[in-house]
């Protein structure tokens, strides 16, 4: 799997002529993630992730705090839970998202009620930064767009820690290489969003090349497998 | 955080703040699916189609820089509305009286606007 993501094991038995050692150099930072923690279970072909984050309630009040809590962390498991093959097997990933005050990722909790903003929500996932994940109550004309909405920006606001923690910068803040680094903005050559199928959830697309209403990206977003295998690589192996 | 980081942050936030989330609510409130199709002056900008369920709605979510910050001034050329048994051709003048801002811009369409019997 280290393969898949550009990431393969080396072994240095072979260099070494020290067969016997069964000492494997594994690429620095596999499996060190303090945020997460995955659990194989060969057997039944399933791997486990739980991933901490710190929610920190702020100044919004104790139902939002409760309500927010539960939308990414249900909106963090629907989204980077899949399928991947490993080496010919198929497995199926369950990721669990759960709040933790050590080893987590920090994550400012808001809520914007001005109808008028939308608010950015962002996870630079470096610099000592805390996630800001923001729920845009004014701006969505009813809840449950509101919910969903947040749902899928909190899952892909959480994926800057994984590929921040896996390709660091270029990878993370480049959104995979659909957009400028520091702007923010898609590339010339980055494409519309997909006629029909899967839409990455790190990427940006060009709206203006493809479109996608809300209700599409709900439906067909998911964190690509490329990007659940950077999760599992980075994630301490139980 | 020591100092450097706070600057670098502050560019960050400073460059991205510099494009905007805008949006377009389209609310079906008839019981038949309407299929949307929405289309530009901008030869670059790519037609939109879509399709709301009956008592549904859906939103055109998109970014843009401080310049053009809607789609109405983006060379929205028409709307169309069709559920199959009625094409409602909307031009971009009829489509700025009915469209209304309230935070997001909002399309309702009932029952009277897929009418093709008036």
């Amino acid at each position: 799997m280290h393969k898949d993501i550009d990431k393969p094991v080396k072994d240095f038995r072979k260099n070494w002529n020290q067969a016997h050692r069964r000492h494997i150099k594994v690429h620095t930072g596999a499996h060190k993630a303090t945020w997460a923690k995955a659990t194989v279970l060969l057997d039944k072909k399933i791997i486990v992730v739980h991933v901490h984050l710190n929610f920190k309630q702020n100044n919004i009040s104790d139902a939002d705090y409760k309500k927010l809590k539960y939308l990414v962390r249900t909106g963090i498991d629907k989204y980077w839970s899949r399928r991947i093959n490993v080496a010919g097997n198929s497995f199926m990933v369950w990721v669990k998202a759960s709040h933790s005050d050590v080893n987590a990722i920090p994550v400012d909790l808001y809520v914007e009620t001005d109808k008028d903003n939308y608010a950015r929500s962002m996870n630079p996932a470096t610099l000592g930064i805390d996630a800001s994940f923001i729920y845009n109550k004014g701006w969505h004309s009813n809840t449950k767009n509101a919910d969903s909405d947040f749902q899928l920006v909190s899952a892909h606001e959480f994926g800057h820690s994984v590929l921040m923690y896996a390709g660091g910068i270029p990878l993370s803040w480049g959104h995979k290489g659909s957009t400028g680094v520091l702007s923010q903005s898609v590339k010339s050559s980055t494409p519309g969003y997909p006629k029909s199928g899967a839409i990455d959830i790190m990427k940006y697309y060009d709206w203006e090349k493809n479109f996608a209403t809300l209700q599409r990206r709900v439906t067909d977003s998911i964190a690509m497998e490329i990007d659940v295998k950077r999760l599992i690589w980075g994630a301490n192996i139980k | 955080m020591n100092k450097v980081n706070i600057l670098f942050a502050s560019i960050i936030l400073t460059i991205t703040s510099c494009t905007y989330t805008k949006g377009i609510a389209v609310v079906n409130a008839t019981e038949r699916p309407i299929e949307i199709t929405i289309t530009f002056s901008h030869s670059d900008i790519s037609p939109i189609n879509f399709i709301v369920p009956g008592n549904a709605d859906d939103v055109l979510m998109y970014d843009v820089d401080s310049r053009s910050s809607n789609l109405l001034r983006m060379g929205l050329n028409e709307i169309r509305l069709d559920n199959k048994s009625c094409t409602i051709h909307m031009s971009r003048g009829e489509a700025e009286k009915k469209i209304k801002k309230n935070g997001l811009w909002k399309l309702v369409v009932g029952n009277e606007m897929m009418s093709c019997h008036h």
